[in-house]
């Protein structure tokens, strides 16, 4: 295999029109590196990959792998395996000829390739065995032995994926991009698939940039996350420390899917003066508290917010109780689920937090943070 | 009630133009296989006989070069069908998933072509040929029909539906833009491919004007023009039944190439027309 590269992608910028899919995108990963580019659809996260890749060019910014900037390289140049949402196997091709497809287009000379005259190009032969070898080898990998003689319209998106994977890992390439592939998979099958091209990463070592819309997936995968929205970089750091220490109410919002409470400080200042939130008090602070459902909990009397429950709904071993607080804010909380008869539609109750688990942003723009988490619309 | 007549009706009048359309070939074979004299005696079919139809037959093949005829308008239009599909593949390509400058008005300058009869350029095409001294040879009768537009239509049609994400795949592993013409595009368009073949092949195999304006010499004539050239040179006088039986020589390999392909062709054009 050959040695794991990094890669350094800075000030990118990629407009179509006056937008902007990527605004100053920059970002450095280390040789070996799994990260993954986590943003709502739209925020610019596949063009960043297109552009990595060559396949579209950027307006401004440089791109290196290794040592070396790629600027002028074509796609195929870059050493580079693309790993697409909808797989992009060559349709009439058998797997084991998509397996080959980018071996046998580096490694053999337009005539060698052609099934009638190939023969008689000298050296040939030992390339197309060299070639069948290592498909057999990258599908043992993968498990898809039996798949080889298949077209991809006969094969389930689960094998379509690990044929796609095979294709791009085939050529032992210096970087992995991957675009949302396990996003057309059922969710078992996704969680699954998930684990094992962690390992896979981790085996191989070969640098990786995992584009995603899914949280979940991010947090579960990636030695970091960079969170992008609308073409910029917001937040880059470990799973753990983005959970942790979001930087700002959106960053917040999308790593605490489905739900965030967002409770203006102003409200909880008029029942809990002298609260204080990781260190500074409510009282005098402006915008925002904001909290976690599993750092909420629900009381019959008590010191915290009053509210009025709207409904519940059972998760399993939790349950999330949707509740609208004096204002209209709406919250939601965690609790027990064999609790969820004590909170029938209507009952008044108290939600407390920890406010060490809570933190004050600015209010978002064109609202006073009155306005519930979108997800929350009950 | 009303519904089930209308559908008899609507057969009735299917039956009719089929039988309309398959009665002069119906007559030609008669008439290729009956003696001399029984042509004209009135009946709707002269009744056939074996030893008539084998004269026919031998002084079609022997009275005028019909093999020579048949081997020229198969060499020309085979030359004809792969240079067309050699560049009107690539074009398509090019005008489906290529952005570059001035591409609408490529495209639809390509339409337009669609619009204009052979018989618009034939005479400056006559007067280049004719300079070249190329008159009565393969190329005047190949050369005019290499681009079409027809074909880079169908064909721009049928490769727009490719998946775009398949591209940037076979980019990435080294495709060539030429290699993805051939390697992916054209496999996978490969009803629109024979529908384009049938198409082209029996248009030029059936061609008189062109053949008629540009060549003049017994040993260059295609098909038809032999066939019109037997007709006018007297040989054929009287002789009806040769050359109805010259006429069912030509006829037959596209008829039997037609019933194979006619799954294909049809398939290649729907699926072109429905996208």
């Amino acid at each position: 295999m050959t040695a794991s590269q990094s890669l350094d992608v800075s000030g990118i910028v990629r407009a179509f029109g006056p937008a902007r899919a990527l605004d100053d995108f920059s970002l450095s990963v280390a040789p070996g590196e799994f990260v993954s580019i986590l943003g709502p659809s739209g925020c610019g996260k596949s063009t960043l990959l297109r552009v990595v890749a060559g396949l579209e060019d950027a307006d401004a910014g440089t791109i290196r792998i290794g040592d070396r900037s790629v600027r002028g390289l074509r796609p195929k140049d870059r050493q580079i395996a693309f790993v697409f949402q909808s797989y992009a196997l060559y349709p009439h091709m058998t797997c084991r000829q998509n397996l080959a497809a980018p071996l046998v287009m580096r490694e053999l000379s337009p005539f060698g390739r052609n099934r009638l005259v190939g023969r008689l190009v000298p050296g040939s032969g030992a390339v197309r065995r060299a070639i069948a070898e290592r498909v057999e080898r990258t599908a043992a990998l993968l498990g898809i032995e039996a798949l080889l003689d298949r077209r991809p319209s006969q094969l389930s998106g689960g094998q379509r994926q690990r044929v796609a994977l095979g294709r791009a890992l085939i050529r032992e390439p210096r970087l992995f991009l991957l675009d949302e592939p396990l996003a057309n998979l059922d969710a078992a099958l996704r969680n699954r698939t998930r684990g094992e091209l962690h390992d896979l990463q981790r085996r191989l070592g070969t640098t990786t940039l995992f584009v995603t819309h899914d949280q979940a997936e991010a947090m579960a995968i990636s030695d970091r996350v960079v969170v992008m929205f609308a073409g910029r970089v917001r937040q880059i750091g470990t799973p753990d420390d983005l959970y942790r220490n979001p930087v700002d109410l959106d960053v917040a919002r999308f790593l605490s899917q489905p739900h965030l409470n967002a409770v203006g400080a102003a409200l909880i200042a008029n029942t809990l003066p002298s609260l204080r939130v990781r260190g500074t008090p409510v009282a005098r602070a402006g915008g925002v508290v904001a909290f976690r459902p599993e750092h909420a909990r629900v009381m019959e009397a008590g010191r915290g917010l009053p509210f009025t429950v709207r409904r519940a709904e059972h998760a399993g071993s939790d349950a999330h109780l949707f509740v609208a607080l004096r204002d209209g804010t709406r919250c939601v909380a965690r609790i027990p689920s064999e609790t969820i008869a004590d909170w029938p539609r209507g009952r008044h109750g108290i939600l407390a937090f920890d406010p060490e688990a809570a933190w004050i942003f600015p209010a978002p723009e064109g609202d006073a943070g009155h306005a519930p988490h979108l997800s929350v619309v009950a | 009630m009303s519904r089930r007549l209308a559908s008899a009706l609507g057969n009735l009048l299917l039956i009719a133009a089929a039988v309309a359309t398959v009665l002069p070939f119906v007559y030609m074979i008669a008439v290729s296989l009956a003696a001399q004299g029984t042509v004209y005696e009135g009946s709707l079919l002269p009744s056939p006989s074996l030893s008539a139809a084998r004269d026919n037959y031998a002084f079609a093949l022997t009275q005028v070069p019909l093999l020579r005829y048949m081997l020229n308008g198969a060499v020309v239009c085979g030359a004809i069908l792969v240079l067309q599909v050699l560049i009107a593949a690539p074009a398509g390509y090019a005008l489906a998933k290529l952005p570059f400058f001035g591409r609408p008005v490529l495209f639809a300058a390509v339409v337009l072509g669609l619009m204009i009869p052979m018989q618009v350029p034939a005479i400056p095409l006559y007067v280049a040929i004719a300079h070249l001294g190329l008159l009565n040879s393969y190329t005047a009768l190949v050369a005019p029909f290499v681009v079409s537009v027809f074909g880079i239509f169908l064909f721009r049609q049928f490769f727009a539906s490719y998946p775009d994400e398949v591209l940037d795949a076979a980019r990435l592993d080294g495709f060539s833009e030429f290699a993805i013409v051939w390697r992916l595009m054209l496999p996978a368009a490969w009803p629109a491919v024979a529908a384009f073949a049938t198409i082209s092949v029996i248009a030029h195999w059936n061609d008189l004007y062109w053949p008629l304006v540009v060549v003049t010499r017994a040993d260059m004539m295609t098909p038809p023009l032999g066939l019109a050239a037997f007709r006018a040179s007297g040989e054929s006088v009287g002789n009806v039944g040769a050359l109805m039986a010259g006429g069912v020589m030509v006829t037959a390999p596209l008829v039997v190439g037609f019933v194979f392909a006619q799954r294909h062709l049809i398939r290649g054009l729907t699926l072109a027309a429905g996208k």
